[in-house]
């Protein structure tokens, strides 16, 4: 059997970077100006190590190339690291609450984030530090500090319950929104923004932000690859983890760290898109099962290839304006997830 | 390991939310034994378990596993040294009941290290010797509760203790996987040399399946020794406060035991009534158990040596007029018979089968009303189908009902009526 989900796993990546490959090249390939989907791969695959050194690849029209490289570019690998970090989150604190309805956001993440990102566009801070939009840096801010007072108000003689972190989590967040709607009614010049902010888009993509995003996203998620038989673990509860030689509260405080900050690293750059964490690991667990060990990797590529899709599609449905990407992820997420509901009641 | 002992607890204290659970325990289980902990609900045993796999930390008092103080153990380190099987357990997720198992190598793992050959083999015997193999690929989720528990105690057995620890592991399992599981852990303590205890609540499956016991009430031990020590009516009644029958299972020697109903009812007790019992072939078993709980004082005849109800009431210690195994009621215990009738207030005739053997004893019913005496018929059935001497028995039940016996057609109602005679002294 230990080969055999190491072959999954193999076969699994494989599958999805060459589907994510295509997607990119696809979605480079959608926009006001028209460019094939051959030419779209040129560009994109004579950027590739190794591939650029093709005669064939090398021949594509400049114009073409500033087009996707600059603009459309940035915007697909944010949607896919975005897709990654949220999954990522959702399989960890799944795994962490025995709870398939956990998310990204169940522990203060979101609430924490809207409010910063709500700051931030109110008072106009504009372009802050390290090229990075101030409301990435003030939704960041909000969502760890947001986390960490979550993680305080739930510890309790040194343990951390996860009911009570549940519940603190919603607590705090319900606490936090009534700032972010206050923040909300003074600031209504600017309320457009805040709720295209809060609803989830990539439109304001662009290198600086993935080169900010990216490798954080890339570190912490191959972090939590060291965390994969603990997360399976975990699924036994506390009690049989610890008698199989976990150290239960110590993995427990890295995981939540681990998950609120990739979450927190995705919130920033790109508001709150809404059933990416929630759905991918349920959508990936019908066809991997729960191991974490294929699940996890299976999940963050699947989670951004989603995203890239569903993002593509944001771009396109009303063009030449934009929905917001959490709008489609909702509106595909949201009767995805019934179906997941009905069918767990059905079968069980 | 040369230890002497693979547990080894002194003064062990523990109190939860203010109330003391554990009151100075003393344990000591020597390395290979069979050891058992049982008691009420309540007296603390699953807590020793869960100090003994660090749940609880807070204790005082000392603990050693191994010859090395318990504190002493890194985690991954106890998780190579004891495993435990708990009464049940919940997992959601549909992984399979290999990989399930393979949980239990976890303590013998490094990160990102797939199971070695080292690791296959432990697992492999695991399977083998829970006899899982036919089930290895099947989702967790979808077996039954007696497969779940073969699937925990693989997975602890995958851990490769060296002392085993079960919490009350067949509580939820119906009889044939109770005694599926205990065969298990049995030949695991044999031919493992793995050390065993466990708290269990069913004290017959304690006497047949361990070799110690230590008797728990209110957070210390009260008795600790072998079976045939340990589980004696009085430390029965002491700790759980009921009255049992103590014997010997005749097919294993091991002690059994039998609860006796009603003996936890005080304002039963000593019903000031004598109650002679006229049964035989089984017909009395149950109602002997019954009045002797609810405190009538019985006698009993006339039965064969050997008959079931003979057994019973020897266990019980109720006076009895015995025949010869398989013989005919001699005109002698006739006699001594309705010696004993004239003894008690109420005679009382269980729903029996009559043939040419025990005819004497509905003849003696028949004679006990002919002397005034209270009597009462159970019968469930028409005469005539209990009748086997061709119309002999029926002959004499009619005149017992003519004669004013009181007849009940099942065992309730005549308990029912027994135990509303009023039995205060005139």
């Amino acid at each position: 059997m230990g080969k055999g989900i190491t072959g999954a796993l193999i076969r699994n990546v494989i599958i999805l970077v060459i589907a994510i490959l295509l997607a990119v090249i696809f979605s480079a390939s959608i926009g006001a100006a028209k460019i094939s989907f051959f030419d779209s791969a040129k560009v994109i695959l004579s950027k590739l190590p190794f591939l650029s050194r093709v005669e064939a690849f090398s021949s594509y029209d400049l114009q073409d190339s500033i087009i996707i490289l600059n603009i459309r570019l940035p915007r697909i690998v944010l949607s896919i690291v975005v897709g990654m970090a949220l999954a990522t989150a959702g399989v960890v604190f799944q795994s962490m609450f025995k709870n398939p309805m956990a998310d990204p956001y169940v522990i203060g993440v979101s609430s924490g984030a809207a409010l910063g990102a709500t700051v931030s566009i109110i008072l106009h801070l504009g372009t802050g530090v390290l090229g990075a939009s101030s409301t990435s840096a003030f939704a960041f801010i909000g969502a760890m500090c947001a986390t960490a007072v979550v993680y305080r108000v739930a510890r309790f003689k040194g343990k951390i319950g996860v009911y009570s972190l549940l519940l603190s989590g919603l607590a705090i967040g319900s606490l936090l929104s009534a700032g972010t709607s206050f923040l909300m009614l003074i600031g209504e010049h600017d309320l457009g923004k805040v709720i295209f902010w809060m609803l989830g888009s990539l439109s304001t993509s662009s290198w600086e932000k993935v080169v900010i995003a990216a490798p954080l996203t890339i570190v912490l998620f191959l972090i939590s690859l060291f965390f994969t038989r603990d997360l399976n673990l975990f699924l036994m509860g506390e009690d049989r983890a610890a008698q199989l030689g976990l150290e239960v509260e110590r993995t427990k405080i890295i995981l939540l760290i681990l998950g609120s900050f990739i979450a927190s690293v995705a919130v920033s750059v790109s508001g709150l898109i809404s059933f990416i964490g929630l759905i991918t690991p349920h959508l990936v667990r019908l066809i991997t099962g729960p191991n974490h060990k294929v699940l996890l990797p299976t999940s963050a590529l699947t989670g951004g290839l989603i995203l890239l899709l569903s993002d593509t599609l944001a771009r396109v449905v009303i063009a030449p304006r934009e929905l917001p990407v959490g709008v489609i992820t909702a509106i595909l997420g949201a009767p995805f997830f019934i179906y997941l509901l009905r069918r767990r009641y059905v079968s069980g | 390991m040369n230890n002497e002992y693979a547990i080894k607890i002194k003064d062990l204290y523990f109190a939860y939310n203010g109330n003391e659970i554990l009151k100075g325990l003393n344990l000591n289980v020597p390395v290979g034994e069979l050891f058992g902990i049982i008691g009420p609900n309540g007296s603390g045993k699953s807590t020793v378990l869960k100090i003994l796999t660090r749940l609880l930390r807070s204790y005082s008092g000392r603990v050693e596993i191994l010859g090395r103080s318990l504190d002493s153990y890194k985690h991954m380190e106890l998780a190579r040294k004891i495993a435990i099987v708990p009464q049940e357990f919940i997992l959601d997720f549909d992984f399979s009941v290999e990989e399930v198992i393979e949980f239990g190598r976890n303590p013998h793992m490094k990160r990102f290290q797939t199971p070695s050959k080292d690791d296959r083999q432990t697992i492999e015997e695991a399977i083998e010797t829970t006899h899982l193999g036919d089930l290895r690929g099947r989702p967790i989720t979808a077996l039954s509760g007696g497969e779940k528990q073969r699937v925990i105690l693989a997975q602890a057995l995958a851990q490769k203790p060296e002392l085993l620890l079960l919490d009350e592991p067949t509580t939820h399992l119906d009889v044939a996987f109770q005694i599926e599981i205990m065969e298990i852990i049995k030949q695991l303590n044999a031919k493992a040399n793995i050390t065993v205890l466990a708290v269990l609540h069913d004290l017959n499956l304690a006497s047949q399946f361990l070799n110690s016991i230590a008797l728990m009430d209110s957070g210390s031990i009260r008795n600790c020794g072998s079976v045939g020590e340990v589980l004696t009516r009085e430390n029965i009644e002491r700790v759980f406060g009921i009255d049992v029958k103590v014997s010997r299972n005749p097919h294993t020697g091991k002690i059994w035991i039998t609860p006796l109903s009603a003996g936890f009812f005080p304002e039963n007790k000593k019903k000031n009534i004598r109650v002679h019992l006229i049964c035989g072939g089984g017909s009395g078993t149950d109602l002997m158990i019954d009045m002797y709980g609810y405190g009538f004082s019985l006698s009993v005849g006339v039965l064969n040596a050997l008959d079931s109800d003979f057994e019973t009431a020897i266990s019980l210690g109720i006076p009895i007029v015995d025949e010869e195994p398989f013989s005919p009621i001699s005109d002698e215990k006739y006699a001594c018979n309705l010696e004993m009738i004239d003894r008690a207030d109420i005679v009382l005739l269980a729903d029996v089968i009559f043939g040419p053997g025990n005819l004497k004893n509905l003849q003696s019913a028949l004679a006990a009303v002919g002397r005034g005496k209270r009597t009462v018929i159970i019968c469930s059935t028409d005469i005539t189908k209990k009748d086997f001497t061709r119309g002999a028995a029926e002959q004499i039940y009619e005149e017992l009902k003519k004669s004013g016996a009181t007849i009940f057609d099942n065992k309730q109602e005549c308990m029912n009526y027994l135990l509303s005679i009023d039995d205060r002294p005139n």
